[in-house]
């Protein structure tokens, strides 16, 4: 599987064992948090207060604040992006669930093109409905549950 | 956003961070970790985005001290870190685990209106993940409870 997904995302890197996103989304704008990881001898250790809901993203549940989420796939590339993988259940070929250009690029789109007069930033944060895609969040958690 | 609330935009358009991200994996047996810190830019009437990364400088076996990475509300974690530099000399797992939640409660304490509730605990290592026995939140299952740990230069270093 490994060997398959290298061949389909070359040259993006991927870290095919247990790995952790957090994310934190704006955070100057009353949506706040303290997320702290500490390496050591190769184990990282996280600890994450669980003030406001992280939702939205791959893995994440969207009502429960959980600021953890895990993915058995996930690749970055020297650009600074990264992927989440799955596999097709059919034909067992590795495929994008989840790529952080869109999450960015849903981002710039929203700040462009917003014209409502009460689009505060908590409101736009609210757009990580969008952004992440809600529906999207979901089959991606259930992917991602298949993959645990 | 630009047009309706022009000092917002100019406020997060500035370069200020809006996102961040931890991201931890392991290759080949050996962690990674990237911080990264995504800010809104203007260039020439677009908006760009850009980006900050920051890794360990010592990953893998064999390294002496411990490397913390502050994410969010963190002024009073730098401060704490500043004058207690010790803290992060031991590699002790266990202890390692108390510092961080310590560090968590550090920050709720010093802004508790955008910090707070439980805290939840992870470790990752070569076999996976494993979840903090005392997790309300994350998918383990178990029951609530409050975190009260504090940093303590003075108890924490003579342990280690």
């Amino acid at each position: 599987m490994c060997r398959y997904i290298w061949r389909h995302v070359s040259p993006w890197r991927v870290y095919s064992q247990a790995a952790v996103l957090i994310f934190l989304l704006f955070p100057s704008d009353g949506y706040s948090t303290s997320i702290v990881a500490i390496l050591s001898n190769n184990t990282v250790v996280i600890a994450a207060d669980s003030r406001e809901i992280i939702s939205g993203i791959p893995g994440a549940n969207p009502i429960s604040g959980c600021k953890l989420s895990v993915v058995n796939n996930f690749a970055w590339s020297t650009s600074g992006l990264f992927r989440v993988f799955s596999r097709d259940a059919g034909t067992g070929a590795a495929k994008t669930i989840y790529d952080m250009n869109d999450f960015i690029g849903g981002i710039a789109k929203e700040t462009r093109y917003s014209t409502s007069e009460d689009r505060t930033l908590r409101q736009f944060d609210k757009q990580r409905y969008y952004l992440g895609g809600e529906g999207i969040a979901e089959n991606v958690s259930s992917d991602i549950r298949h993959l645990l | 956003m630009q047009r309706t609330s022009p000092q917002t935009f100019d406020t997060y358009s500035n370069g200020r961070v809006f996102l961040e991200v931890l991201l931890i994996g392991f290759q080949h047996g050996r962690v990674t970790i990237s911080h990264r810190e995504y800010g809104l830019g203007v260039s020439k009437g677009k908006i760009a985005v850009g980006q900050n990364d920051w890794k360990p400088n010592c990953p893998g076996d064999g390294c002496r001290n411990p490397q913390a990475f502050f994410t969010g509300e963190r002024e009073a974690l730098n401060k704490f870190i500043g004058l207690h530099p010790e803290v992060l000399r031991s590699t002790d797992i266990d202890y390692l685990r108390k510092v961080a939640i310590g560090f968590v409660q550090t920050e709720i304490d010093a802004a508790p209106e955008k910090v707070g509730g439980a805290i939840e605990t992870a470790t990752i290592d070569g076999n996976g993940i494993h979840w903090g026995e005392n997790n309300t939140i994350c998918p383990n299952g178990k029951q609530p409870s409050k975190a009260t740990t504090k940093p303590n230069k003075s108890t924490e270093a003579k342990t280690h």
